[in-house]
This record gives C-alpha cells, structure tokens and sequence, in this order.
C-alpha cells in the first residue's frame, strides 16, 4: 500500500475523496515551491529599450512570473508580459528565463520619464525545456 | 476543537504565527496542485496561426500555465515575443508571439510567425487542480 498525505476540504474525507479540488493537499500531486522573489526598478528617461537581469544561477530554467507598474503613470500593478498603447504611446514589458538568468526588457515611446517596478518570483520548479 | 496542520518559516512559532505569509504549510489554506505537466517539443510554427493542441483529460475547464522557449533559447510567458525581436511598435506588430487558450477537452497552444520565416518552439506546460473558469 502506497502511504499518502492528504488534507481534504471542511465536508470531505480524506481517506476517500478522489477531487484534487477537494483537497487542501495531497502528496499525490506536485506543488510550486518558492526559490526567491524580489524586485527590480528600471529609469527610463524617454524613448528607448532597457533590459537588466537578476541571477538564479538554478542551473535549470524554472518557473517564473512577473509583475509590473510604471511610477509615475501606472500605480496598480499588472501581469507580464504587459503591452500597451494610448494616444500614440507604447510601453512594453518582456521576461526570460535562461538557466542562470531572469531578463527583464522594457521599451517605450514618447519623452515621459518613468520607473518601472518589476516583482518577480522564481520558483524552484524546474521546467526541463 | 478543529485540528490543524501548521508548519511555520524558521524563525516564526507555528503555535502563534497570524501572518499567512510566514507559513510554509497551513491547512486552513488551499495549495496550488499539479495534476500534471509536460513538454511539447520541437513544433514548427508554420501559419498565423500554428495551433498545437492537447487533450488534458480532465471534465472542466482546468487552470493551467505556460511557457515558451523560442529558438534564440529565452523561455518567455504567454503573449511574450521572442528576446531577438526587432520590431519597434509595441513589438508584435510583424512578430512571433504566442498564447493559450483552455476549453473543456482541450489546451490550445497558438503559435504565430508575424511576418518572419518558420521556426521551432518547446513547450512546457502545467496542469492546475483548479477550474480555470467560474461557474456558480
């Protein structure tokens, strides 16, 4: 008999319920799992494209997400990549994972300034491509 | 009396800790099940679009995410372009983008070319134990 952990829902039972959605874990099923989470801020003084980098050094290109706003312009905060355009103006925000690195591209038209702010989180799960 | 199971960060005591953030485990809390996973390797995107198509086997709708690595090697989200990319105007207007879509039978990886020659991508996907629709 193969040993399991299993937490299920309040009304469920654990030691029957076949819905993962029923459960609150299962040792069943893989889970994401936290390697490190930051930011990142990048100026931008007008027009142009930029790109920094934060180092995981995994070894492995892992499971990432991002997030983003543009100080002053854009204070709530939005998934990437992130494309948008009003008025004539663009702005766009790309992320890559390497096995070492995590890229954060940024481009813009037009002469405002703004800071992005870039929240990443990078997870120890290892994507195997 | 409700039972728990609580497993704190090192430094926080699992008897007292309020703050969600500092637990590593909490069963009050639902966790983020992968049902399952894969690659899908070495597709060619030959149209705009390509449409890679895999049957996920589960009744619903299920929540999943994707990632994409373009030949140039950077693995990017969905609607992400390549890193390579050269166009200007919010850089998809001739370009190689992607995204997913999720019906009940199937994932659709849609792949497009732009204007540019064909080319292979890998894709990794994740399976999630949550519907990714909502239904009263």
């Amino acid at each position: 008999m193969t040993q399991k952990i299993v937490i299920s829902k309040p009304t469920f039972d654990a030691k029957t319920e076949t819905d993962p959605n029923n459960l609150i874990f299962s040792s069943d099923y893989d889970s994401l799992k936290y390697y490190v989470s930051g930011y990142v801020d990048i100026d931008m003084s007008g027009a142009g494209s930029t790109e920094t980098y934060v180092t995981h050094d995994l070894g492995y290109i892992p499971f990432f997400i991002a997030f983003m706003n543009y100080i002053p312009l854009e204070t709530d905060y939005s998934h990437a990549p992130f494309y948008t355009a009003s008025f004539g103006n663009w702005k766009t925000l790309d992320v890559y994972a390497t096995t070492t690195r995590l890229y954060f591209t940024v481009k813009k038209s037009g002469s405002s300034a703004i800071t992005w702010r870039i929240v990443y989180k990078i997870f120890r799960n290892n994507m195997g491509i | 009396m409700a039972y728990k199971i609580v497993i704190t960060k090192a430094g926080y005591n699992a008897l007292t800790e309020s703050d969600k953030n500092n637990y590593i485990f909490h069963s009050d809390y639902n966790t983020l099940k992968i049902i399952s996973e894969g690659v899908i390797t070495a597709q060619t995107v030959t149209a705009n679009p390509t449409t890679f198509t895999l049957e996920h086997g589960r009744s619903y709708i299920p929540a999943v995410m994707a990632f994409i690595k373009y030949p140039d090697g950077y693995v990017a989200l969905p609607r992400g372009i390549p890193r390579d990319t050269t166009d200007t105007y919010l850089g998809v207007a001739n370009s190689r983008y992607w995204k997913v879509e999720m019906d009940a039978t199937y994932i659709y990886f849609i792949c497009y070319k732009g204007t540019t020659a064909n080319y292979n991508v890998d894709i990794k996907y994740y399976i999630f134990e949550a519907p990714g629709n909502y239904s009263a």
